[in-house]
């Protein structure tokens, strides 16, 4: 297929687009935190924040509001009018796989991405 | 033509060069009373939600027969007879069979029907005050696994008040029969996790082992360690940060010592087992959180189960079961 040997512009053509590529590929690697995305998941929706940047917002569910953080890459439930109050005495979540649950409003908040060196932390 | 495909084969190169990070497809349900997580390691979408789809009919079912508060459930029907004569299903049956046989083994420190000292503790939360010792009695007369019998159909009980609670074993056994069905999924490989139950099959894309970090139980933010997990096996871990009421300010953990009614305390912050049986992975680790370190390594040499584990002590001290020592490295 290729009898003729390449030509300065082809092997530049070459170079630059497997360059793009180790880039694509870099970037995420130099940028990936220990958890990237907080993701929430109530009984209606499923949505995401990421934990890079500090925020707060609420979630309803069930008749019960949790008022979610985001401060420092981690996240956590400030205030809930939940009677249990399980939510809020749960510590911050920042590694992937690490989990705050309101069981009575059926609401999960997971961090999800950031590769580390493990596939989930249990417990 | 020539410059077309040298694009193209670069791109194919590019492609596969930013392809090859397969972290895995994930989703999330809520039920049996926790958050379930199913990765799977695929790059075919299609599959992967029809396998999502079938895992959660299967943890459906299983929800529907072990809920305490879905009144059609096996162990709500139990719950609400006058002497246990309920028909129940093939795998509640089983699920009771390992519950009593860990009950009887482990001397009562994993017990089923602990029920009512959970409600106790429920109520006195809500009135901001610790139990009486007359509650406390009353409560020990509706417990005790002893006062159960099983046949081959159902679980005989002597009080109409007597209730059981699958909470400490169910979620190990349902974990066992998703994996089961996992492994025949056509998918080479994949995680899940019930939060403190998790469970791999397969291999990873990489052909790496699976990495499981402890969570440590004095700073949900870090971990204790890593261990290697292996396709079958079922990790199970019970601490004392999970779930607990609070009462005057100070918090009470959820793992009752059915000897004395109160959350036990014998010095373990957390306890992980790893077995092959689901269902034993998770009644070992209360039990063993309840009995305490040195009983807990004594069970262990008994040899009566095969299991391994990794205690924390509250003073932040771990012991590894001898067969495990090679597989989990402890946090410098």
């Amino acid at each position: 297929m290729f009898s003729h040997r390449l030509s300065y512009r082809d092997a530049l053509v070459s170079a630059v687009v497997l360059l793009i590529a180790l880039l694509l590929l870099a970037i995420p690697l130099m940028t990936t935190r220990a958890g990237e995305w907080l993701v929430v998941i109530t009984p209606e929706e499923t949505f995401s924040y990421p934990l890079s940047r500090d925020t707060s917002f609420e979630v309803s569910s069930r008749g019960i509001t949790l008022y979610i953080m985001i401060e420092g890459g981690a996240a956590f439930v400030k205030e809930s009018n939940c009677p249990d109050g399980v939510c809020i005495a749960s510590h911050a979540v920042s590694k992937n796989g690490e989990t705050i649950l309101c069981a009575p409003a059926g609401v999960t908040l997971t961090v999800r991405g950031g590769d580390g060196d493990v596939d989930h932390v249990a417990g | 033509m020539k410059r077309t495909l040298l694009v193209l084969l670069t791109l194919a190169t590019l492609l596969s060069i930013c392809g090859c990070g397969n972290g895995g497809r994930s989703t999330t349900f809520f039920l049996m009373d926790t958050s379930i997580t199913v990765t799977l390691y695929t790059n075919n979408g299609v599959l992967a939600e029809d396998i999502f789809a079938e895992c959660r009919e299967i943890l459906v079912e299983y929800d529907s027969l072990w809920s305490r508060t879905k009144p059609e459930s096996d162990v709500s029907k139990w719950n609400d007879s006058e002497n246990g004569d309920v028909t129940l299903d093939v795998r509640t049956l089983s699920l009771l069979q390992t519950a009593l046989a860990v009950s009887e083994n482990t001397d009562g420190a994993f017990d089923v029907t602990v029920a009512p000292f959970v409600e106790l503790w429920s109520a006195c939360e809500a009135d901001g005050r610790l139990p009486l010792e007359e509650e406390l009695e009353a409560a020990f007369t509706l417990t005790g696994y002893e006062k159960l019998t099983l046949t081959d159909t159902s679980l005989k009980k002597p009080f109409a008040n007597m209730r059981i609670d699958l909470g400490g074993i169910g979620k190990g056994a349902a974990i066992k029969a998703l994996i089961a069905y996992l492994e025949t999924s056509g998918v080479e490989g994949g995680l899940v996790s019930f939060g403190s139950n998790v469970a791999v099959f397969g291999a990873k894309p990489d052909g790496a082992e699976f990495r499981v970090a402890l969570r440590d139980p004095k700073d949900a933010g870090g971990t204790v360690g890593v261990m290697t997990l292996q396709t079958g096996e079922i990790l199970s871990v019970s601490g004392d940060y999970e779930r607990f009421v609070m009462i005057d300010g100070i918090k009470y953990h959820h793992l009752l010592d059915p000897e004395s009614g109160y959350p036990a305390e014998k010095g373990l912050a957390s306890v992980a087992v790893i077995a092959r049986d689901g269902a034993l992975a998770d009644a070992l680790s209360t039990a063993l959180f309840v009995m305490g370190r040195d009983a807990a390594m004594a069970f262990y040499e008994s040899g009566i189960y095969a299991f391994e584990a990794i205690l924390i002590a509250q003073d932040g001290s771990i012991d590894v079961t001898k067969g495990f020592s090679n597989r989990f490295s402890e946090n410098k």
